[in-house]
């Protein structure tokens, strides 16, 4: 489809702005001239380089050096690999080395705390420090899912706002309600300016109808009609923007000022769309939204 | 043969088997935890350099398609309908020439549930590289038009790319402009043109009107 | 250890440790005062040397990443078409260079491409607008492997004085991984190299 009103001839003939730019002149420069007095400024560091570690990681020697194999059934986790031999106590009575006997106090200061009952397992003796980690984890992990599952929820408007027994909804301090939910196509189709539509695609004019105190805080509120099948259009589509119409969303008209006035806004749905509501979308009330359904 | 605990007591020269049966004892404990120690080290720095970085993990999800076909991504549909080259285009009757070589891509493009913009289109080539639309003329389209659902628009993109990448080309378009990842892409292959085809198209003088987008009948 | 605990006396103790610290001390004190002299003879006494950067000649090419730049003249100018000065009476400085893309995608920041030094009243750090000369229109975004004559154009105040020569400084950046974002991005940008241009004066009357 090209432009009806494009002609080639005229386009070959287009001024180049670039030609005619004073600076594509390509005069030969002159010679350098000496580094200005000002000098260069010095370029900022390198980025960092990798750091290396250094070794702090080792194990003090007082922590290593006095440990002792653990008594004979403790449960003492016993390292795998070919050094266990070193390290893992021989059953009672049957090895040779019977390291420490079960009581003795190892003399070496800042040994591994003696077990208060040297025979109880590991969960035993740790049954404490386990039941704290519940609620620790619980702590840990829960505020992040719940800022996680709110910020994911809170981003698109999924808890609609519907209509009390008076038929008008309460939604970011304003009320409102759907006046009138009309087919608007022959309107804008038979218009002084008619809009070339699409077959296939229909018009629809909402009116919507405020109470609203302050009208600045709906101001900024985006529109969009819901059809039967779940689907939504925006208002004020660029389908109609040959057409002079006039979508004013949530804000009152120049003509009508005061606390209540009406509004319209134009939709285009396909033909197989039926529209059942208009919600009114402000994303500061995310995830809230007024949903506002006919009579 | 009990080895004595070093207790209290000074060394008992008596037994010249214990020191060192308990030093090798000692010294295999603190082997034991260095392996341990320097195995989890290990263990958790392979895991760190196995991890993907951010640009692979949040990678955005393409569904490929070819010239023609109906290619769905979360929020949009596309069908890649014609693709052309030039020398230059016109829009707004002003021309623009290139350095490279201009190609036109003319699209079909439906919101699927809500409506949508497509901003981000983009050419990818062979070599991986990225050339997204021409900024040097607005184009509607893919900037700024809002699709509505079952309302499908057509019109045509330009992207400037070098001669050398034109002849195999494969078409990207996303939602958001700033940031492709973790969400839809759909990516079309174009038909691969052969070299002296491309040379055709820089020689045409005439620049070739981009088409103004418009809804077309469902 | 032993031998010293072995010592009968305290003084007889002191005497060993004192036969013992002296030379060690003194071998510590000459490894030092040997790796300073060493190390100074190769110049590891100087001040960390801050990294030079290389002077470019006009109309040469400044290979590096995620551009090659090419600056090719720098002109004073009254009038740029539609372009509007923000004070009336104010010039332009305009610096054109080739540039070109070196990066595996677009580049919407080309006006972190160049800086002037030196330069007295320039209204802006980066440049006001970054021009393409092939049809005078803004721009925003350069493809890879695509070579463009683009000019980038300052606003100097009329109360400065029109400068003879400019430094100009080509950034680069680097491509590595932000620790932060934990993704490659293209970061530091840091001054890669300077062309020292004279300056053609081609204002109007």
């Amino acid at each position: 489809m090209s432009d009806p009103t494009f002609d080639n001839t005229e386009t070959a003939n287009l001024p180049r702005v670039g030609a005619a730019d004073p600076l594509s002149d390509t005069a030969v420069l002159g010679p350098l001239r000496g580094m200005p007095a000002a000098g260069p400024q010095p370029a900022p560091a390198p980025g960092p380089g990798p750091v290396p570690v250094p070794g702090a990681w080792e194990p003090t020697a007082p922590t290593t050096g006095t440990w002792e194999p653990p008594p004979p059934g403790s449960g003492a986790w016993p390292p795998a690999g070919p050094t266990a031999g070193a390290w893992a106590p021989a059953a009672p009575g049957t090895g040779p080395a019977q390291p420490v006997a079960p009581g003795t106090v190892p003399p070496e200061p800042a040994g591994p705390p003696e077990p208060a009952t040297p025979q109880a397992g590991w969960w035993r003796r740790n049954r404490w420090g386990l039941v704290a980690l519940l609620p620790a984890l619980a702590l840990a992990l829960g505020p992040p899912a719940k800022d996680a599952y709110d910020q994911i929820t809170g981003l698109e408007p999924s808890r609609p706002v519907t209509a009390g027994a008076d038929g008008w909804t309460e939604y970011a301090g304003a009320r409102m309600r759907l006046v009138e939910l009309t087919d608007a196509t022959t309107e804008v189709t038979a218009a002084r300016r008619p809009v070339r539509l699409p077959p296939g695609v229909r018009v629809w004019r909402a009116r919507l109808g405020f109470e609203s105190a302050e009208t600045e805080r709906i101001g900024g509120c985006k529109l969009l009609l819901e059809s039967l099948d779940g689907r939504t259009f925006g208002a004020d589509p660029d389908e109609l923007d040959e057409a002079s119409l006039y979508s004013n969303f949530c804000t009152p008209g120049l003509e009508k000022p005061g606390p209540a006035y009406e509004t319209q806004s134009y939709f285009v749905l396909p033909t197989s769309a039926q529209p059942t509501a208009v919600r009114v979308v402000l994303s500061v009330e995310s995830p809230r939204y007024a949903r506002l359904s006919p009579g | 043969m009990s080895e004595p605990p070093r207790s209290a007591n000074p060394p008992a020269p008596a037994a010249p088997a214990a020191p060192a049966r308990s030093g090798l004892a000692r010294f295999g404990a603190r082997l034991g935890v260095g392996a341990l120690f320097v195995a989890a080290l290990a263990a958790g720095g392979a895991l760190t350099a196995l991890r993907p970085n951010s640009d692979v993990r949040e990678r955005p999800f393409v569904t490929a398609g070819g010239l023609g076909e109906r290619v769905s991504t979360r929020t949009f549909d596309v069908t890649v309908l014609d693709v052309r080259g030039a020398a230059q285009v016109a829009r707004f009757r002003q021309a623009h020439d290139t350095g490279g070589v201009w190609i036109v891509v003319r699209l079909r493009l439906t919101a699927r549930n809500d409506p949508t913009t497509v901003g981000y289109a983009a050419l990818r080539d062979e070599r991986g590289r990225l050339y997204q639309q021409s900024e040097r003329f607005t184009q509607p389209l893919t900037n700024s038009w809002v699709l509505q659902p079952g309302i499908p628009v057509e019109g045509e993109v330009a992207f400037e790319v070098p001669r050398a990448a034109a002849s195999r080309l494969w078409l990207r378009l996303a939602e958001n402009l700033a940031e492709q990842g973790m969400d839809s892409m759909a990516e079309v292959a174009l038909l691969p043109v052969d070299p002296s085809t491309v040379d055709g198209w820089t020689r045409s003088t005439a620049p070739v009107p981009l088409q103004t987008p418009g809804a077309v009948g469902t | 250890m032993s031998r010293v605990s072995a010592g009968s006396g305290a003084g007889s103790r002191r005497l060993a440790a004192r036969l013992f610290g002296i030379p060690l001390r003194w071998l510590g004190l000459s490894a030092g005062a040997a790796t300073l002299a060493v190390s100074g003879f190769f110049g590891g006494l100087e001040g960390p040397d801050e990294p030079a950067i290389p002077v470019v000649q006009p109309g040469t090419v400044d290979r590096g990443s995620p551009w090659n730049v090419t600056v090719s003249r720098v002109r004073l100018v009254n009038d740029l078409g539609t372009l509007r000065l923000t004070v009336p009476g104010d010039r332009w400085l305009a610096v054109v260079a080739t540039v070109e893309v070196t990066a595996d995608e677009s580049r919407n920041d080309l006006d972190d491409v160049l800086r002037l030094t030196g330069v007295l009243g320039l209204m802006s750090q980066e440049p006001a607008h970054v021009m393409l000369m092939r049809d005078a229109t803004e721009l925003g975004r350069l493809n890879p492997g695509m070579p463009e004559e683009i000019a980038f154009v300052w606003e100097q105040s009329a109360g400065a004085a029109p400068p003879g020569t400019v430094t100009v400084q080509i950034y680069g950046k680097t491509y590595r991984m932000d620790n932060l974002a934990n993704r490659m991005e293209w970061l530091d940008p840091a001054v890669r190299a300077e062309v020292v241009a004279p300056v053609q004066d081609r204002r109007a009357g």
